[in-house]
């Protein structure tokens, strides 16, 4: 390493503080710079990051020596505030914005949740999604949790979210938190591997009138949504709206006619009548005609099954109340009640559900350093079923109980540089049994803009209707010429257990002000108790029956990242990369490893490598340009069991651009493409009865007007 | 290839990077509004006196408490962490949560109420009222509600809001330099609802 001498050093330090003086740039930067270049001099790509950084920094050293007068008069920067919310959670955390969420050009949630890392999202059709985290997708991947203000979306039925009654206005969602990983110890069942949480926003940043009116080539919509006030401290709002969506093609490229169009309406308000005391009241109600396509056993043929294309009808309807209560700066806390109906019918299922939920949590601070939370949860759920071709359930209306209760403590050690959190639930439910579910997290300040974390936790999954009451007919074709197709009947399992993981985790997260942040997780989780489809012993001819079993072991690891540069006011960069691998411990008379409902299915259901790339621009004080670039791997070996040998889902690049120009501040204007280089790909494929269809190209225009 | 090339390489390309960056950066020399907004609730403690028994019962640091999710940025905090109140240190601790247990109260002389906090405020002021700590917020109508100091953006430049009742109540002194450049506020007579 050369030391520069004294005098070269003098003059460029003099030449910089020239530039610096002629454009009034903020010297820190070029100073630290210069001084550390015979120290670490192999610096260039941190000279050009710093270069570009410092244009955002002033010499706040100095700050602190102005005048009260002096402040007064100097002029700041309202920054476009990149939330740092989450900067001190021990776990892998997310969140989409309101803002993020705009620019995507996303028309529903799933679409959004493409740019998270670690998440798993695919299409499998126009209505139909493979969404969950850290692995172990499918229609019913059943190891995530999804919340829409606190009320929980996950299906008791064959576990699993049913994405596409789930939907709001999404003008009106304020922020979708995602967490990676157990989050047992205090959320509800089933945070698995991970919890979706959707939030919207209060209404009383939803005052006025807005129309949004969006028209495509496969997506048209309109929403209409009414904010006002009543008392001194209460708002609410009204909205209603209508989507349809337009069907995609089959592998053929012919129409799938898998259309479907769904109409709702719903309304919030909150009120605070007194300074202590909160109510949110909401609800909202939807119908929809799902157009479908399912392939059943055909009695007539054996080399192929029935397509079944029929009209489905979903819908239903939620309500849902919480106060919170502030007790004292020390103590608040929140009561919940909701109910939920949702009727689906079809060739699939035909399923009822009513859903109550009565929740309770209690924070507190009691002494320095220590912030205690504990909850109650009971929830009920009462479910029929009718025989449908595919799912027939028996008995068929049951009742399920489920009753939770978590404790947890976060103490602050050495002067708050270290974390502690240390927490367990305790649930029963009515198919499964106790379960306890503990978990441990740190967080070490590393420096004030550094945090590394790591964590240990334990969670269950509890068994779905599917799993111990169910009987499924699947038609399958084995995978040898010599083998018969047959009707391949999956039989559920009385026994069946809960599933559960022991989850490692490590976190580090750094930023720089808020134009820069890198979050990186790695995990290694450890399975037990899943599920597996095993063969059982043939009784009846030309049938293959298939028996759950919950035995099965599997690993997997996995590193996520996510950055967020913005070089420069205009621009912004931001990058999410998932790696997952997974290794099931295969026996011997198994069909294979299973997820979901359970269904027979290779290792890999989940691509490897995930890449996703958002560039924004603000092209002019009115003028925004997105690109979004995607990355996904193919998804080897997905089904065993299927209709006719379906090709392996391959790996795909794709580029949505989205143009959005603000003519009046009340009017928002957009042209957005998707999947523009890429004319059709197959994302994913249904567990049971596939029928693969492949998601186009599409363009929209939108118009949203605030009045 | 020398070093010295390097550097010049590296110095030229600092240069046109900083070029490239002028048009959108450099229209006027300006702060960042958290940063200038961080700065302004440190100048305050030198223009309040705190009355003995606060400073006596709490270690030689001055205690600057941030109540629910942290407003401000790396490079805010950069700019006050080691500055110097009446000869003590400034120690900043973020309850992000919006829980502060008493025992934590007693060691903070100044309580910044957060922005994500606003539905809470009245509260929040309720159980501060009449104990000698500085309340600053941004919110809006802070002060109105009783708080102490409230920080507002008027036309890109960070004024403040002064509620000297509030000071009063709470047996804070506050000098009057400080007085006269707040636009001073009254208390919304409405009656605080527990």
């Amino acid at each position: 390493m050369s030391y520069l001498n004294s005098d070269k050093m003098k003059l460029k330090k003099a030449t910089v503080g020239m530039i610096m003086h002629r454009f009034k740039l903020n010297k820190s930067c070029f100073i630290y710079l210069y001084e550390k270049y015979h120290l670490t001099f192999n610096s260039l790509l941190f000279s050009i990051i710093c270069t570009c950084l410092s244009t955002h920094a002033v010499a706040e050293s100095e700050l602190t020596e102005l005048s009260i007068e002096e402040l007064m008069s100097r002029k700041v920067i309202t920054a476009s505030k990149t939330e740092q919310t989450f900067s001190d959670a021990a776990a892998g955390v997310f969140v989409i914005h309101q803002n993020d969420l705009r620019r995507s050009g996303a028309t529903s949630i799933p679409e959004a949740l493409r740019m998270v890392p670690g998440l798993q999202v695919a299409r499998i059709d126009t209505n139909k999604w493979a969404i969950s985290a850290r692995g172990f997708n499918g229609r019913f991947a059943n190891k995530l949790l999804v919340l829409i203000d606190g009320r929980a979306v996950y299906s008791p039925a064959f576990s699993g979210v049913y994405w596409e009654i789930n939907d709001l206005m999404l003008e009106d969602v304020d922020r979708i938190e995602v967490i990676r990983g157990p989050g047992a110890s205090v959320w509800g069942a089933n945070a698995v591997n991970g919890i979706i949480n959707v939030i919207s926003k209060k209404s009383s940043e939803t005052q006025g009138e807005l129309v949004s009116v969006t028209a495509g080539n496969e997506y048209q919509s309109a929403a209409v949504r009414y904010g006002n006030k009543f008392d001194e401290q209460g708002h609410y709002r009204v909205y209603t709206k209508y989507f349809r969506h337009d069907g995609f093609v089959d592998r053929n490229g012919d129409d799938a006619e898998d259309d479907w169009d769904m109409f709702r309406g719903g309304f919030k308000v909150d009120w605070t009548p007194t300074s202590s005391n909160t109510l949110m009241l909401q609800g909202d109600v939807y119908t929809g005609d799902i157009n479908q396509n399912f392939i059943v056993p055909s009695e007539s043929s054996l080399t192929g099954g029935k397509r079944v294309l029929e009209e489905a009808g979903a819908y239903g309807g939620s309500f849902l109340g919480r106060w919170d209560y502030t007790h004292s700066l020390a103590s608040r806390m929140s009561t919940q009640i909701y109910y939920e109906h949702l009727r689906r019918n079809g060739t699939f299922q035909n399923e009822a559900l009513d859903t109550v939920d009565f929740d309770f949590q209690h924070e507190l601070a009691v002494v320095k350093n220590h912030e205690v939370s504990w909850g109650l949860e009971y929830r009920l759920h009462i479910e029929r079923f009718k025989d449908a071709e595919i799912v027939s359930v028996s008995p068929s209306k049951r009742n399920l109980h489920l009753i939770s209760a978590f404790l947890q403590d976060q103490i602050g050690l050495f002067d708050n540089r270290l974390t502690v959190t240390i927490g367990s639930k305790v649930e029963y439910h009515t198919l499964s049994d106790f379960e306890f579910q503990p978990n441990i997290r740190l967080m070490w300040n590393a420096s004030s803009n550094q945090r590394l974390w790591a964590a240990f936790s334990r969670a269950t999954r509890t068994p779905s209707r599917g799993e111990k009451d169910a009987q499924l007919n699947i038609f399958g074709i084995p995978r040898t010429p010599q083998d018969t197709p047959n009707k391949i009947v999956l039989h559920s399992n009385s026994d069946f257990k809960s599933e559960d993981v022991l989850s490692y985790e490590l976190g580090y997260r750094t930023w720089f002000g808020d134009y820069f942040s890198f979050d990186m997780v790695t995990f290694y989780n450890d399975y037990d108790n899943l599920i597996f489809a095993e063969l059982a012993t043939i009784t009846q001819p030309g049938e293959i029956p298939l028996r759950m079993t919950n035995d099965e072991k599997a690993k997997t690891w996995g590193v996520e990242i996510s950055a967020d540069w913005r070089p420069v006011d205009w621009m912004r960069l931001q990058l999410a990369y998932t790696y997952l691998g997974m290794d099931y411990e295969q026996k011997k008379n198994k069909i294979g490893a299973v997820s979901g409902i359970g269904f027979p299915t290779g290792d890999a259901r989940s691509p490897e490598n995930q890449i996703s790339l958002r560039s924004s621009f603000d092209l002019s004080h009115n003028t925004e340009l997105d690109i979004w670039f995607r990355y996904v791997d193919d998804i080897a070996d997905i089904v065993v069991v299927n209709p006719s040998q379906l090709p392996p889902v391959q790996s795909y690049v794709t580029v949505d651009v989205r143009l959005g120009w603000h003519p009046h501040k009340n009017i928002e204007l957009a042209i957005v493409g998707k999947n523009l280089n890429n004319a059709e790909r197959v994302e994913y494929l249904n567990e049971i009865g596939s029928f693969p269809t492949q998601v186009e190209r599409s363009f929209y225009g939108q118009l949203k007007w605030k009045f | 290839m020398s070093e010295s090339f390097y550097l010049r390489l590296l110095f030229f390309f600092n240069i046109v990077l900083v070029f490239l960056s002028i048009p959108i950066s450099v229209a006027d020399i300006r702060i960042k509004e958290d940063t200038l907004k961080a700065v302004y609730s440190f100048k305050f403690g030198k223009f309040v006196q705190w009355p003995e028994s606060k400073l006596n019962n709490s270690k030689k640091t001055l205690g600057y408490c941030i109540l629910g999710k942290n407003p401000f940025t790396n490079a805010a905090f950069k700019s006050i962490e080691n500055a110097l109140v009446k000869g003590r240190k400034l120690k900043i601790q973020i309850y992000s949560s919006g829980l502060l247990s008493d025992d934590a109260l007693q060691d903070c002389h100044i309580v910044y109420v957060s922005q994500s906090e606003k539905n809470h405020q009245q509260h929040i002021l309720a159980v501060l009222r009449n104990r000698p700590i500085l309340t600053i917020s941004d919110i809006d109508g802070f002060s109105q509600k009783g708080g102490m100091i409230t920080l507002i953006n008027i036309n890109e430049r960070i004024h403040f809001e002064i509620n000297p009742v509030a000071f009063k109540r709470a047996g804070l002194k506050v000098s009057s330099k400080l007085i006269e450049l707040a636009r001073l506020v009254t208390e919304e007579t409405s009656e605080h609802k527990q």
